[in-house]
């Protein structure tokens, strides 16, 4: 039982940057620019959150700085793309790398340090208090520990779910993916359209960075995001614009990290567990895009 | 002929272009470091004690420049093609270890035999993992920018474990193979430093790629693919095929990288060994805009930046970073200055054709760019 408790908290401490960033890439997927720089954003995220947590005192605080930070680089994202044309898939790799030079250049200039910085003056996010709900056998003792900004991810995920399938603005957005002149004959700005979805996904971004660096643990240690940022990527292009998917695929992806973790202590070279969010992220791109090749040949026939 | 006339302008204009890519470098560094508390003088007086004071310095730029050069070309002809192959890190990192094998496990052999067994493995490896990724991409249209970055993990994990389990040294801490053996190792070339006389290999590599990518029908049919995919293809190009080849190629180059530093300079393969170098050349290959020439200047350039860094980190007390992040600065401006250039030249093809010139597969080729990726 022990097992279980372990294993759903570690795969939601996993999945839920994932769903943020995830969010953020499915904003940017559905109006046709998708930013596969989603893991850089997520770790300056992160490195904005525990900076300004330890100066301001508050994790909240914190929390506000990243989504600024994110907006900020969300928005310059935008201009370098939509206003300046750059290729979206350069723009994007060589932001990645930018951001994680510039997190471990900040964190020596700042800190003093290289690698990580913790310390205990570091607050992390509040957890909510679940009171008598946190006896639930096995999920009780997982569920407490969940940070406000885990629980937030709820509403976050309905109100996105909301707006993008049943709202003129939602639709307005895939329409930007689908059709730009369309878009752009119904009398819309396009290009204001473009930048403010980079702006939310870098906002979203943010969030994610400072629940992977608050929230399960409290620290930031250089290249923290560890790829979770392509994983979101992979699992946006797996289930498309379905957000509830989104949260689903996340969460098996998580139950993976959660077996690695176990399997790391038994007897087995360490390398494979580790290997296995990954290893099991490409299995299911490769299986979609092989039941999406099927599903076309066959009807070709 | 080099002269003043505005015709043959491409010399001058390359320079120019070196100089002002310079010269933003220089300002941006400048004023990061300003930024930083640090003087610009004093830092480029530690950059060029670090790098070009003596023949030990300039040695060591060279030397780290010889695989960003290999991996900066596997780059350059993966992005030129259309493919964008984002796992030359772990494909370069796969190398150096199956290169560090055959140097250890494949006997005394001739020297430049062995030399070039190790350099064949690492490229294999390499190769055999790009070309996974792209079949992937041809077959079923699994996206290779995604597969890529995830294969990354998984491939870099796998050469972990075969240095901390079938292939160790017992003898050295975890995670480091057996020093590979004598005859694999390259000659070197000025004695007391780390240059060794694989230079040659290196320049004999440029220039067959520079035949190619700059003088071959191949080369054209390359950057054709790159362009549009749907024009390659009615121009008579196996499309599939030739996207495998792109893919595989890049993936060999970047495996070659990898058992060339083995070969040359670091004798084995041990955890954490050129993490980031594959990125770096990814960045070399996009500052170079893709051209051979360019990747071999800019991989100087390159390595030149990252020593001064580390000769500024130790004298100045800024970390070395700061280097990646000026290039990377830049990278962005040359990226932004490439599109501002293609909505120019989209801009030029729709005035064209509105005036008769009838150029529709253009217009298509331009759309079916923006929209392809």
């Amino acid at each position: 039982m022990d097992l279980i408790v372990f294993i759903t908290s570690a795969a939601l401490a996993y999945a839920i940057p994932i769903v943020y960033a995830g969010i953020g890439g499915q904003i940017s997927l559905a109006s046709g620019d998708l930013n596969i720089a989603l893991e850089g954003e997520m770790l300056f995220g992160a490195f904005v959150a525990v900076a300004a947590t330890y100066f301001l005192g508050s994790p909240w605080l914190g929390i506000l700085c990243a989504v600024i930070v994110g907006a900020a680089l969300g928005l310059l994202f935008g201009i370098l793309i939509v206003s300046l044309k750059g290729n979206v898939f350069l723009v994007g790799i060589t932001y990645n790398f930018l951001l994680a030079a510039l997190t471990v250049l900040l964190l020596g200039m700042i800190f003093g340090v290289r690698g990580s910085f913790s310390s205990p003056e570091l607050m992390g996010i509040p957890k909510l208090p679940l009171g008598t709900l946190a006896n639930i056998p096995f999920l009780g003792s997982a569920f407490s520990s969940q940070t406000y900004v885990a629980w937030l991810l709820i509403p976050v995920v309905v109100l996105w779910s909301y707006v993008l399938h049943s709202t003129p603005l939602g639709l307005r957005i895939r329409a930007l993916g689908d059709n730009q002149d369309a878009v752009r004959s119904a009398g819309l700005n396009v290009d204001r359209m473009r930048l403010g979805v980079q702006i939310v996904c870098g906002m979203l971004c943010g969030i994610a960075g400072a629940q992977l660096a608050l929230g399960a643990l409290t620290l930031f240690s250089a290249g923290m995001s560890a790829g979770r940022g392509f994983v979101a990527l992979a699992i946006v292009i797996l289930v498309g614009q379905r957000p509830w998917m989104l949260v689903l695929a996340a969460f098996a992806f998580g139950i993976t990290d959660g077996i690695g973790i176990k399997l790391q202590q038994a007897d087995v070279p360490a390398q494979f567990p580790q290997m296995l969010p990954y290893a099991v992220t490409l299995l299911a791109l490769i299986l979609v895009a092989l039941r999406g090749h099927l599903r076309t040949t066959r009807r070709s026939r | 002929m080099p002269s003043f006339k505005p015709v043959p302008f491409r010399l001058p204009a390359g320079l120019v272009e070196v100089l002002a890519t310079f010269g933003i470098i220089a300002v941006i560094g400048a004023i990061t470091l300003s930024i930083m508390g640090a003087s610009p003088v004093a830092a480029g007086l530690a950059a060029f004690h670090g790098t070009l004071d003596g023949t030990y310095e300039i040695a060591g730029v060279v030397a780290l420049s010889l695989p960003l050069i290999i991996v900066g070309f596997g780059a350059s002809i993966c992005f030129k093609g259309g493919y964008y192959n984002l796992g030359l890190e772990s494909q370069l990192i796969l190398g150096a270890a199956a290169g560090s094998i055959a140097g250890y496990y494949a006997g005394p052999l001739w020297s430049p035999f062995h030399i070039t067994l190790v350099l064949v493995c690492g490229g294999l490896a390499g190769a055999v993992v790009a070309a996974v990724i792209a079949w992937l991409r041809v077959h079923l249209n699994v996206d290779e920018v995604v597969s890529s970055l995830l294969s990354n993990y998984i491939v870099i994990l796998f050469a972990i474990f075969l240095a901390t389990y079938p292939f160790r040294d017992e003898s050295r801490f975890n995670g480091a193979m057996h020093r590979i053996l004598p005859s694999a190792r390259m000659p070197t070339m000025i004695s007391g430093t780390e240059l060794t006389w694989g230079v040659l290999f290196v320049v004999a590599v440029s220039l067959v790629l520079f035949w190619i990518f700059h003088r071959s029908k191949l080369g054209q049919d390359w950057a054709l693919m790159g362009r549009s995919v749907t024009v390659a293809r009615s121009a008579g190009i196996d499309v599939k095929k030739f996207g495998m080849m792109i893919m595989t190629s890049s993936g060999f180059l970047a495996g070659l990288a990898g058992a060339f530093m083995i070969s040359a300079t670091q004798h084995r393969y041990f955890a954490n060994l050129a993490l980031g170098l594959g990125f770096d050349g990814i960045l070399i290959g996009m500052i170079a805009r893709y051209r051979i020439p360019a990747v071999v200047f800019w991989a100087l350039a390159y390595s030149w930046m990252l020593l001064a860094a580390d000769g500024i980190e130790q004298e100045v007390g800024i970390p070395s970073e700061f280097a990646q992040v000026v290039i990377a600065i830049v990278i962005l401006g040359v990226a932004v200055r490439l599109g501002l250039l293609q909505w120019v030249r989209g801009w030029r093809q729709r005035w064209f054709k509105s005036s008769g010139t009838g150029s529709l597969p253009a217009m298509r080729m331009f759309s079916a760019n923006r929209e392809g990726r």
